[in-house]
């Protein structure tokens, strides 16, 4: 709660008026009953028809205040609701923009996208009743409970009884709702996710004629749920038609005490007795706002614990880069990485000294830890142990922004953003013309597919690049990292999708384009790897082996391995023999 | 002019748009009711039951009316409390009560319990069954998402509404009616201000809150962009600081939130007014009551009970209006649910062929003049005759995107060729049965595919009734068994889509113990080892080897080196076998082939 009430800071103003605004409409509409049975005991009883007319128009005022003040509160509250929830999602995106990668994964991606939404959205909702229900229902409550005891106190006694029952009745019911709940979105989830499965695996599943299979198990999901959903639902519609029972029920009684009482007390009026059945109606709808309000409690609770979680992250602040041009040597001097929590190191005492404008290549297999190697460089992640120098420099001595001004990088996985073609090329350099741009693509070997779309640069990819092909989505961010002005480039298995031919031709364009810029090849493919300056090959961290191909199929059984898997024995063809 | 004429031809079609809306929902509607038809009997008991409810709630007001009035004349003119009698009408009351609160308890009961299950649950099954005998061309063509949507957000939809229908008919239309009446007989002009004042008010309210619906639609749409901006931002974590995004990240989530934030506020403030504005009209009527029925009461032509029943009649009045009115604003939201839905289960569905000829010989097959194409404008496949006798080991290659799957979608009847035809052994795959002709296939792709069950069940898929020990037998062969052995709970591992214990590699390695199992007469490898580490390769090509010497086998594949050793290479491109041959012959062609398989040894030149 802590890192969420400054959020609700610019609204303090704002929200006291918006309760005082709530008590004034309260308290009018206890008044109304109170009025109406004047009406009863001194105007019809005495024949006064002024005394009514006098009567109906101060409810007629009352009426208005009440119009008015609910239009107030309406703007006030949705400019509170919509403002805090605004200003907290931004909160909340500029926190998670600045976490490090280690706070990154200790949350993961599906949970940060619900705390960054879904949770704020259900504060907003929630905490818009929250404040209604604070205010209105304690003076309902006492003020009813005043106006009923101050008319006899063994009408309002009525009420003792009544609001511990309905408070009852709906602690009963929401405790056992919960589970029903979570149950019911259980079996919701697994039938979403059963028939996604067979959508998405059709062929599989035709292959070994298992389509009769599948469907049991999403019909079998689908009865659970609707079980589930029916409980819950019988639980939850209980509430109103038992409360409802209970005040009718009440009301009879305090006919029954009003006919005794009337008989007894001579200061009673039947005019109180009708008022008293109306605060007893007007405090029993207080009470359902105020159960539901505590029923969504834990959800709320829930909400806002997950939301001040990412709030109280540290993150690291932007740091401004300094204006170094950094050269292209890359030195890694005793270099180990841990993930945090992880048993085995990343990487173990890796060295690698790539000279400025080398082509070098990192080949592994899956888990060897070459994209780690990438990361450490990128500074996404500091280095366990040792030291890592770009262009003679520390990185220590670096703020992390001048050193990824240095470095341009197209990811293994390449995040293609929603927005036009040109929009996710320019995140290369903004400052980047139309003619370099097609020049990029050109290298990059996508500029065949920019032009095959009549808008060209300005043709819409979809979210995550949805729209595009695995092969294409790579070529786009190799364009995109080939157009940003850095010192080094790093291929992060950035050609695994595609041909050998495209491939073969994109190289050779990158090579005569990056002439003089260091680059750095991660790969598994050795055909990829074969013709760079130098290779290192990694393997479970550690490097088995650098030299050139020639050098590394004499001495690097690793390699040797790898070659001959993917491209078969050495041979003058294959250019084994050298 | 022109202009004019113009805007006279649009409205022109807009009203033809809209008489075919109408014409669409009353046939929507006509389906609704055909399709509710199993729950009808149980619909008609619910509308018996809540009519008796109906009965009692407008009982209520008129007996709490006279015992009041009883009350306030003992109070304002002395006459005595026959308590006995006033008793008995306590009790009586308290009757009606109870039975009302029980018979709308059964009725919440009753519907609910019959709409899901009988209605909305059998509905979902009925879809998921429908999707059993989709053609795998609608579903390659819809989003995942929109399936999904229809199966439970559509339903929902659907399922409220028949839920609330009672509401809106039976017990809403008599309501109003019964109060009605009630009011007139006891006092029409006071009637009036209920009957015009309370309608008036909930007109106003749906006017303004169909405002605000369209500013929560907008609102909806925003609220999409920031979930797909947060979502690609996550998600994209490394480029964005790899290429120094946040501000350009920042700049547009501002930008959202800003829109959001301004369509949310009109939305809260529209949806929030009509609460006062309805709470005006409400206690205008009831002011109007009280000094209208202060003056009738004071010149004797009403009493002080009904006076008091009036106000509760008042009350009861809005509840029934409100209800229809939204029922019926639902009413075009719930007719496009139904209507997506009905689009579904009337999809064209696979057709059976008759007769059931199984191919009986080793696997020789043949495409003969095969032409395919997705869409129909662009041709994909002309003219293409393969032949693979029995046991030959079949490699396709050739660029992303030139024809390789497609061979696959034909060859399993996943899609059917436009012309030409394919036989297995003599026999027209388009004679077989589907079931029948898929059961010759094993299958191992490049997008492993594997359901949300234990590691156990996902080998044992490929062989009905498969023993334990045949399963344990297939992972050893796929050389997955040291792996799934390390993991706490061994075979008994659940697999699903979070679960990063696995690696793409041994997920392939699973499907390929899954076929193993199989053991089916022909394999289809679709770049079955692109994710395998090279050491496991080594190990698995055993496996492989063996199972493609005695089978007819269709090899996809990037890697060269894994297909060089083929009896027929397909050179595909564009749509076209461009050549044919073995990789000697091919290379000795100098052609395409040639031109690929060296492209991987000048990567640098």
């Amino acid at each position: 709660m802590k890192q969420i009430l400054p959020f609700l800071k610019p609204y303090k103003n704002r929200l006291i008026l918006d309760g005082a605004l709530f008590f004034i409409i309260t308290v009018c509409s206890l008044l109304m009953p109170y009025l109406m049975s004047d009406i009863v005991n001194v105007g019809i009883k005495n024949g006064d028809m002024p005394y009514i007319l006098r009567q109906g128009a101060l409810m007629l005022a009352l009426s208005a205040a009440m119009l008015v003040s609910g239009l107030a509160t309406t703007k006030i509250n949705s400019k509170i609701a919509s403002g805090f929830s605004a200003d907290l999602q931004r909160g909340v995106f500029q926190k998670i923009n600045s976490l490090t990668f280690e706070e990154y994964e200790s949350i993961g991606t599906s949970s940060l996208i619900t705390r960054s939404t879904d949770d704020i959205f259900t504060l907003q909702e929630v905490s818009f009743n929250f404040v209604y229900a604070l205010v209105t229902v304690p003076v309902l409550f006492f003020g009813g409970a005043a106006l009923a005891f101050s008319s006899d106190w063994l009408l309002a006694l009525v009420l003792v009884v009544l609001a511990p029952l309905v408070l009852l009745i709906v602690w009963l019911v929401t405790r056992n709702i919960g589970p029903l709940w979570v149950n019911a979105d259980k079996y919701i989830d697994l039938q979403n996710k059963i028939v996604r499965e067979r959508l998405g695996g059709i062929r599989v599943i035709r292959s070994f004629d298992k389509e009769r299979f599948e469907h049991e198990r999403a019909a079998d999901a689908t009865r659970e749920m609707a079980t589930n959903i029916i409980r819950s639902n019988v639980l939850t519609n209980m509430i109103n038609p038992l409360s409802m029972l209970l005040l009718n029920l009440s009301t009879v009684a305090m006919l029954y005490i009003g006919a005794i009482r009337l008989q007894v007390e001579p200061l009673l009026s039947a005019g109180d007795v009708i008022a008293t059945i109306q605060y007893v109606a007007l405090i029993m709808n207080g009470l359902l706002v105020l159960s539901w309000t505590i029923a969504f409690m834990p959800h709320l609770k829930v909400c806002v614990r997950r939301i001040a979680e990412v709030l109280s992250l540290k993150g690291v602040e932007a740091q401004t880069s300094e204006k170094i041009r950094l050269g292209g040597e890359i030195e890694l001097q005793d270099v180990s990485f841990r993930y945090e929590n992880a048993e085995a190191a990343a990487l173990s005492h890796i060295d690698m000294r790539i000279p400025s404008g080398a082509v070098a290549a990192i080949i592994g297999g899956t888990g060897s830890g070459k994209s780690t190697v990438a990361k450490l460089l990128l500074r996404f992640h500091a280095p366990t142990e040792g030291e890592i120098r770009l262009g003679g420099r520390d990185f220590e001595t670096l703020t992390r922004e001048t050193v990824r001004n240095g470095i341009s990088i197209a990811l293994q996985k390449p995040s293609i953003f929603q927005g036009t073609i040109a929009e996710n090329l320019r995140m290369g350099n903004p400052a980047a013309t139309d003619d370099e741009l097609a020049y990029a693509c050109r290298i990059a070997q996508i500029y065949d597919f920019v032009l095959s779309h009549e808008e060209g640069f300005d043709y819409k990819l979809s979210q995550a690049g949805a729209n595009l092909s695995g092969g294409q989505k790579q070529r786009i961010s190799i364009a995109r990292a080939i157009l940003k002005d850095a010192a080094v480039y790093v291929f992060d298995d950035s050609f695994s999708a595609l041909d050998y031919l495209t491939e073969s031709k994109l190289r050779r364009e990158l090579n005569a384009y990056l002439r003089g810029k260091t680059q750095l090849i991660v790969t598994q493919r050795a055909a990829s790897a074969m013709r760079c300056d130098i290779i290192y090959v990694l393997d479970r961290g550690c490097v088995v082996g650098s030299g050139t191909h020639a050098e590394l199929m004499e001495h690097c059984p690793i390699y040797r391995e790898i070659y001959v898997s993917q491209l078969g024995e050495p041979s003058p063809e294959n250019g084994g023999a050298q | 002019m022109k202009n004019a004429e113009s805007t006279k031809k649009d409205r022109a079609k807009s009203t033809e748009e809209r008489r075919e809306t109408r014409i669409k929902s009353k046939k929507t509607l006509k389906r609704i009711l055909q399709e509710a038809k199993p729950i009808r009997g149980w619909l008609l008991l619910t509308a018996f039951v809540s009519m008796v409810s109906v009965a009692m709630v407008l009982l209520g007001p008129e007996l709490l009316g006279t015992q009041t009035n009883i009350l306030y004349d003992y109070w304002a003119n002395g006459t005595a409390i026959d308590m006995p009698y006033f008793i008995r009408r306590c009790l009586l009351l308290g009757g009606v009560y109870l039975l009302s609160g029980v018979c709308s308890l059964a009725t919440m009961f009753i519907m609910n319990n019959v709409v899901s299950r009988l209605f909305t649950c059998e509905l979902r099954i009925r879809i998921s069954d429908k999707i059993r005998r989709l053609a795998v061309k609608f579903v390659d063509g819809t989003p995942k998402g929109e399936v999904i949507s229809r199966m439970t957000n559509d339903v929902s939809v659907l399922g409220n509404t028949i839920h609330t229908i009672l509401d809106l008919t039976v017990s809403g239309v008599l309501k109003l009616a019964g109060i009605t009446i009630i009011v007139f007989t006891i006092q029409p002009v006071m009637a009036l201000a209920v009957v015009i004042l309370l309608p008036l008010s909930l007109t106003l309210a749906s006017l303004i809150s169909q405002r605000s619906q369209k500013h929560f639609a907008d609102a909806r749409k925003s609220i999409g962009d920031i979930y797909a901006l947060n979502e690609e931002d996550f998600s994209g974590f490394a480029t964005i600081k790899a290429y120094h995004l946040e501000a350009r990240q920042k700049r547009e989530h501002d930008r959202i939130t800003e829109e959001a934030k301004g369509r949310l506020e009109k939305g809260f403030y529209l949806a929030g007014i009509v609460q006062p504005i309805v709470s005006l009209t409400n206690n205008v009527a009831y002011i109007a009551i009280c000094i209208l029925g202060g003056a009738l009461a004071i010149s004797g032509k009403m009493n002080v009970g009904e006076v008091v029943a009036f106000v509760l009649y008042a009350k009861l009045f809005a509840g029934p209006l409100e209800s229809i009115s939204s029922g019926l604003s639902t009413m075009q939201h719930t007719l496009a649910s139904a209507g997506r839905i009905y689009d579904l289960l009337d999809r064209e569905e696979l057709e059976l062929p008759e007769g059931r000829p199984l191919p009986q010989g080793g696997g020789h097959i043949r495409f003969e003049h095969v032409d395919f194409s997705y869409v129909p404008e662009k041709p994909l496949i002309r003219d293409l005759n393969i032949d693979v006798r029995p046991g030959q080991k079949v490699a396709i290659v050739g660029p992303t995107g030139g024809g390789k799957t497609t061979i696959v979608n034909l060859l399993m009847r996943f899609y059917d060729v436009n012309a030409g035809r394919i036989t297995i052994d003599g026999v027209d795959t388009k004679a077989m049965e589907r079931a029948d002709l898929r059961a010759m296939f094993s299958m191992v792709l490049q997008d492993t595919w594997l359901f949300s069950g234990t590691i156990y069940e996902n080998i044992a898929y490929g062989k009905e009734g498969a023993t334990r020990q045949e399963v344990l037998e297939a992972a050893r062969r796929a050389h997955i068994d040291h792996f799934v052995e390390t993991l706490p709970e061994g075979y008994d591992t659940l697999i699903n889509e979070e679960s990063t214990n696995i690696s793409s590699g041994q997920k392939q390695l699973l499907t390929i113990a899954r076929a193993y199992l199989a053991n089916r007469s022909i394999l289809i490898l679709d770049e079955a080892t692109s994710n395998v580490d090279t050491r496991t390769e080594i190990l698995i090509q055993q496996t492989m080897d063996e199972l493609m010497r005695t089978r007819t086998s269709f090899v996809i594949a990037h890697r060269l080196s894994t297909i060089v050793n083929a009896d027929t290479i397909l050179v595909v491109n564009e749509g076209r076998i461009v050549e044919q041959g073995t990789h000697t012959e091919l290379l000795a062609k100098n052609g395409f082939y040639a031109e690929i398989y060296n492209s991987q040894y000048a990567l640098l030149n």
